[in-house]
């Protein structure tokens, strides 16, 4: 059964490329690139975009018959999977690409800081509701919520401090306390630190010191990343080169510009995975505030 | 890319001597040998227009335009009327007959003895010399059903007075027809006219079609597409078994009639009709494949195959991209299992309407969910799978709305790729009636049969870029 | 109280799941605590921290790990057996009961079943080959055409929709290649090394590659063409291509070119392309004068052994070498002996060749000594054969051309014409050497000696007969990794008397010099 991609990432290579099937969801599968030691995501979705994301729609497509292990390859633009019937053509498919980067949001404007504290509350009410194992309020607060809460505390805050003075070595210390931490197959402190990267594109502006200190930050960022699985790894890559899923893009641009539908963005990227999507909401609320004197999470 | 490759494990496709594939083996490579036959029956000129459609990316892209019209048509039961009322462009002296065009002379048996029949019916002639005079004097028009938006099982013969099934495809709008079923034994789709056969279509005319009109409207109209889906989890192919698909019709009408102003004893004699005709939604089947069908024709560049059709002489199929033209081959026989009493040597070519439904993914080509259907066309149930298998190689995807059971839920493959079929030889899988070759014997069989590779090649050949 | 853990490799589930799963663990009767997450560093620390993990184990950040506390052992072990059970599951396979499956017939069915095939071997009838090349190409895959009797219409639009996608077409009519070490059609098991072959003609791909593994060097990729390639009309597209590929190939160090003389707005193209590789680059075109060819970077030889030498040269760090032509020494003396056998009327040289540039190749090196040669395939139109059944003076034979090939096996394969051929030669009382080629390797027969052998034997006695003897002069071309072992077919040739050479060139200068011994 030959499907169209309703749309691709930005990051999925236009030739010929060989991958083997690494994981397969209920509505994603992972395929590891031979060559690159990185993953793509096939993904059946109505709207959600990734950067490595191959998306085809929800009336099309089953994973069900993908194997773990098998090979899916891609031939003049059709990928194909071994041992399943599933074909999906990428050749016609729109490609989808990140502007974070170019977002330039003003913190200090009157209706960014209202658009952040509305979603502020919404996280934090949502994560007190759903009983996750993170709070974001409790991050700045001593001994406060789950042990894994109070634990990643304390790396947060020093990385919120660290990047604050572009400092490289404290910075990465840091992110080396969060990676890997937590439950979930992305562990949640893998997603606070994509989101806390989200914030921090979010803001940089033209500001050639702020890209230069995320791009440095990135490269070491890289090497940590190795302790943390395949699944983070890849998202912390692209993170690092400035390209997130369309939910947190949205939200990081309906904060910037102070969109109607914030309440619907915020509900999108939250409901991303368990607790995935509030832990990088959480990271991306954080990231926006640093070097900023007016706004602050704590 | 060369360069990719030499960073890559070799793994070749050979088509071929075998014994190449053999060696790249034994030196540790991979190779996957092809069970190669010449393409388009060893014709060199259709195996390279063929080979240039293969994977182009206008046809790719024409192909999921009408595939993606064809498989979101919702196609919904509007009414019954007259045909020369509900079908536009149909004049008073026209006949439709199933299949491609054909003249009177070129008719076979059963199409013949239906033609009669209908001139009979119609009042256009008081005896059969005079409607057999009538026929071949070229007062009346014959015209394929297909040419009109409708279809019509066996000899499909329509005129004008007889009721149709309006079927709308809610989602484009197209509309489709077709009769309604006779039952089985003496009927005019097999070519049978004596006087029962016309008492009963007059019947139809006058207490069938008006009630089953007053239902429908009662009803508001009734979703098709989710009786067939429902149809194919109970064991029906909804071509060559109907009985589930007519037992929810069935159970739809019979309120709904109750509800209307027709008179108790006509609510009693239709209902006793239906019941007595598992066939009775096979005509709704046909009509809502060829809404849907029709939903994906006219799509430039498009292969998707919108009708394969037989006149019980020549095998037709068209094509999305190719308008309005036909691809012919002659008729194949059916191979299947005869009623006691009749050989193949009684035996018509393959004819009708009704192969609208593999065109669309059902009946054959949905083999693998209706098991009971091989003790009624021959076979195993693993020979039933194996067919329905065997199409995915040839259709342009599955129908998600049409899952198979014993295929694990997988969607039934729909859109039959003309490329495709010529490319691996693979012909699309029939399942059908068998009628009796002389006019109004009736049914003798079924079986399976295949649609003639000829058709396929003629329409690759056509000019598609 | 107890608490044990264990590693599951590999195991993604959804986040949703995990938590999910986390809690039916909890639930479990004896259990109080139990945890599945991601085994990384910090997560361990954290477990370790809660009390859940007795000691730190190693990190595996790609596999789940799972750690439970209970009231016991046996609670706890069974707890992580269900779990371990629990996540293996997998969904019922829809039992295929005896379903047939339909073997794939089309190159699209073909990457159904096989998604990462990069390559297409097509040998099926010339009339069909170029369809199939054509499909092959527009879905993405590198193609070999071992197929003849594909027109140069059909091979242009090819290897142009092919180069534009950066995809290869070798051939048509490309007999042999070698790629990532497996090879394909007519070819030989060669040691890999830093040798890069592109060449026009198959047999002489056999005989350079071979020979390379001789000569103890290796080679990267061979390459074939296809006899058309190099034409003006076709440009050398595939030629350029392949230089192109093994100039960006860092594995390899050397370029060898073999052809025919290419037109000569080709042959520019060429050479100018393998002068800018920024490799050494050894060049053969068959009949060119060497000297034309060479330049700073490109050495130009004679004959496919100088090529191979050459090559070898070059990839062990020496200079590629002086190529003087003459017969090696260790030959003389048996020039000598094997002429003194001859009487005065056994004059002629009879090349019978089952490889089509091994016959062009000894044309070229015999007439330089010996003036004309007949053949069926001549250097010069006015020295064909008119009847190619029967030899005249000096002759050499392919018996790989089409007029022998109609509705029989290759040569190589099947020995049966070129078995008579040595009696009729040996029958002629004019005949004094019969000069042959045996090619091993896959696709070959697989015992060519043990086909020639009775032929050569009835051939002496023939010979014998009539109070002569005929001598037999010949090369293998092969390696030892070929599946009929190199060593041991030249050690069953010699056995009965045939003198081989290391290589085709040698051979032809050995039979001029036993024939010129006699004149």
């Amino acid at each position: 059964m030959q499907i169209q991609a309703a749309s691709i990432g930005e990051a999925i290579p236009r030739d010929n490329f060989d991958a083997v099937i690494h994981n397969v969801f209920d509505t994603a599968a992972n395929l590891c690139l031979v060559d690159k030691n990185r993953l793509i995501t096939l993904l059946v979705s109505d709207q959600n975009e990734l950067p490595q994301g191959i998306r085809i729609t929800q009336r099309t497509a089953s994973l069900q018959s993908l194997t773990v292990g098998l090979v899916a390859a891609c031939r003049a633009g059709v990928l194909r999977f071994e041992s399943s019937p599933l074909t999906v053509d990428l050749r016609s498919a729109p490609v989808w690409e990140c502007h974070i980067s170019e977002l330039n949001v003003d913190m200090k404007s009157a209706s960014s800081v209202q658009s952040w504290s509305r979603v502020w509350q919404m996280l934090n009410s949502r994560q007190k509701l759903s009983k996750a194992e993170i709070v974001a309020d409790d991050l700045f607060q001593r001994n406060a919520g789950s042990l894994l809460s109070q634990k990643i505390s304390r790396p947060v805050l020093q990385l919120i401090s660290s990047t604050g003075q572009f400092e490289i070595e404290k910075s990465i210390e840091a992110a080396g306390k969060m990676i890997g931490l937590g439950p979930g197959v992305t562990p949640a402190g893998d997603d606070l630190l994509i989101g806390f990267l989200a914030g921090l594109w979010s803001i940089s502006g033209k500001f050639q010191g702020r890209r230069s200190f995320i791009h440095s930050l990135g490269i070491r960022l890289m090497g940590v990343a190795e302790q943390t699985n395949l699944i983070s790894r890849t998202y912390l890559y692209h993170a690092v080169h400035g390209q997130f899923s369309s939910s947190l893009t949205n939200l990081a641009q309906a904060i910037a510009l102070g969109s109607e539908n914030l309440q619907d963005m915020a509900d999108a990227a939250m409901r991303v995975g368990h607790s995935s999507g509030m832990d990088s909401v959480t990271g991306l609320l954080i990231g926006l505030c640093i070097r900023n004197t007016e706004l602050s999470p704590a | 890319m060369v360069n990719k490759l030499f960073e890559q494990d070799l793994q070749v496709i050979n088509i071929g001597l075998s014994s190449f594939a053999d060696s790249i083996q034994q030196t540790g490579g991979k190779a996957t040998h092809l069970d190669w036959r010449p393409p388009a029956s060893g014709d060199r000129e259709i195996g390279m227009s063929l080979a240039l459609l293969v994977n182009a990316p206008e046809v790719e892209d024409a192909n999921r335009i009408a595939h993606e019209r064809f498989l979101s048509a919702q196609p919904v039961l509007m009414g019954v009327e007259q045909a020369l009322k509900a079908i536009p462009n149909l004049s008073e002296r026209t006949l439709l007959h199933a299949g491609p065009p054909i003249e009177w002379d070129r008719m076979c048996g059963p199409m013949l003895g239906a033609i009669i029949g209908a001139i009979l019916y119609e009042g256009w002639a008081g005896d059969q010399e005079s409607a057999r005079q009538l026929a071949a004097s070229g007062e009346i028009t014959f015209a394929p059903c297909h040419h009109l938006g409708a279809v019509g099982p066996m000899s499909g013969v329509i005129s004008p007075s007889m009721p149709v099934w309006i079927v709308k495809n809610q989602e484009r709008g197209n509309v489709s027809f077709s009769n309604l079923n006779e039952g089985l034994g003496k009927v005019l789709r097999f070519g049978a006219n004596d006087p029962s056969v016309l008492e009963r279509l007059k019947w139809m005319e006058t207490v069938l079609g008006p009630a089953m009109n007053a239902a429908v409207q009662q009803l508001g109209g009734i979703e098709l597409r989710s009786i067939i889906a429902q149809a194919l989890h109970m064991g029906d192919e909804c071509h060559n078994r109907n009985a589930a698909a007519s037992s929810l019709l069935f159970k739809k009408l019979t309120p709904a009639l109750l509800r209307t102003e027709v008179p108790q004893k006509d609510i009693a004699s239709v209902l006793e009709f239906i019941a007595g005709n598992d066939h009775f939604f096979l005509n709704l089947s046909m009509a809502s494949c060829k809404a849907m069908l029709d939903a994906g024709h006219g799509v430039e560049h498009s292969t998707l195959v919108t009708a394969m059709a037989r006149n019980g002489v020549e095998f037709g199929i068209r094509m999305s991209g190719t308008g309005d033209q036909w691809f012919t081959a002659p008729a194949p026989m059916v191979d299947g299992l005869f009623f006691p009493g009749y050989t193949s040597a009684d035996a018509a070519p393959d004819l009708g309407d009704s192969a609208i439904t593999e065109t669309a993914g059902i009946g054959g080509f949905a083999m693998g969910a209706a098991p009971a259907i091989v003790q009624f066309v021959g076979g195993t149930p693993q020979d039933a799978i194996a067919y329905t298998r065997e199409m995915y190689h040839i259709t342009i995807g599955i129908n998600g709305g049409f899952t198979l059971p014993p295929l694990n839920f997988d969607g039934a493959p729909a859109g039959i790729d003309a490329r495709k079929v010529v490319d691996t030889g693979i012909a699309p899988v029939i399942n059908t009636g068998i009628a009796h070759k002389d006019a109004g014997v009736g049914q003798v069989g079924a079986g399976i049969t295949r649609a003639p590779l000829e058709c396929f090649n003629k329409a690759v050949q056509s000019k598609i870029l | 109280m107890a608490n044990s853990q264990r590693m599951i490799k590999n195991l993604y589930r959804d986040s949703v799941s995990l938590m999910q799963f986390s809690e039916k663990l909890r639930a479990l009767d004896g259990i109080q605590q139990a945890s599945a997450v991601m085994a990384t560093e910090n997560n361990i620390s954290l477990l370790v921290e809660a009390g859940l993990l007795a000691t730190i184990v190693p990190p595996s950040p790609n596999d789940l790990l799972i750690v439970v506390e209970g009231e016991d052992d046996s609670s706890v072990g069974a707890a992580l057996d269900q779990a371990e059970a629990m996540l293996k599951q997998k969904s019922a396979e829809t039992g295929e009961g005896g379903v047939r499956r339909v073997p794939p017939r089309s190159i699209e069915m073909g990457l159904e079943s096989m998604p990462a095939a990069n390559f297409a071997l097509i040998s099926t009838p010339g009339e069909y080959a170029a369809a199939e090349a054509r499909k092959a190409i527009q879905l993405g895959l590198n193609v070999m055409i071992f197929s003849d009797s594909v027109s140069m219409e059909e091979e242009i639009p090819l290897k142009q929709y092919a180069r534009e996608h950066d995809l290869l077409v070798m051939g048509p009519d490309c007999g042999t290649a070698i790629i990532n070490g497996i090879p394909l059609g007519f070819a030989n098991v060669v040691r890999r090394g830093d040798i890069g072959v592109v060449a026009a003609s198959g047999t002489g791909l056999q005989q350079v590659t071979s020979l390379i593994d001789r000569f103890g060097g290796g080679i990267t990729q061979a390459i074939g063409t296809g006899g058309h390639d190099l034409k003006s009309e076709v440009g050398g597209i595939t030629m350029l291509q392949g230089i192109g590929a093994l100039t960006a190939d860092p594995s390899t160090k050397i370029i060898l070119l073999v052809s025919k003389p290419p037109s000569p707005d080709v042959m520019k193209n060429v050479l100018e392309m393998a002068d800018q590789s920024g490799k050494p680059v050894v060049v053969d075109f068959i009949g060119a004068d060497p000297a034309s060819i060479t330049s700073d970077s490109i050495t130009g030889v004679r004959t496919l052994e100088d090529a191979a030498k050459a090559s070898v040269n070059l990839s062990q760090g020496k200079a590629s070498g002086e190529f003087t032509g003459n017969l090696p020494d260790q030959y003389i003396n048996v020039a000598k002996e094997c002429a003194a056998k001859l009487n005065a009327r056994q004059k002629y040289i009879r090349g019978l060749f089952s490889g089509g540039t091994f016959c062009y190749e000894t044309l070229l090196l015999l007439s330089e000594t010996l003036g004309i040669i007949y053949s069926n395939t001549p250097i010069k139109q006015e020295h064909k054969l008119e009847d190619v059944w029967k030899s005249r003076e000096h002759t050499a034979i392919d018996l790989g051309d089409d007029l022998f090939t109609q509705g029989r096996p290759h040569p190589m394969i099947d020995f049966r014409l070129r078995n008579e051929r040595i009696l009729d030669e040996a029958a002629d009382p004019n005949t004094a050497l019969i000069l042959l080629d045996v090619v091993l390797g896959y696709g070959s027969n697989m015992d060519p000696a043990g086909e020639l052998i009775p032929a050569i034997q009835e051939a002496q006695k023939i010979a014998a007969q009539a109070g002569r003897s005929v001598v037999f002069v010949g090369s293998v071309c092969g390696t030892d990794g070929d599946p009929q072992n190199l060593s041991r077919q030249e050690a069953l040739l010699r056995d009965v008397g045939v003198i081989l050479t290391e290589s085709n060139a040698q051979a032809a200068r050995l039979a001029a010099a036993i024939v010129n011994g006699r004149v």
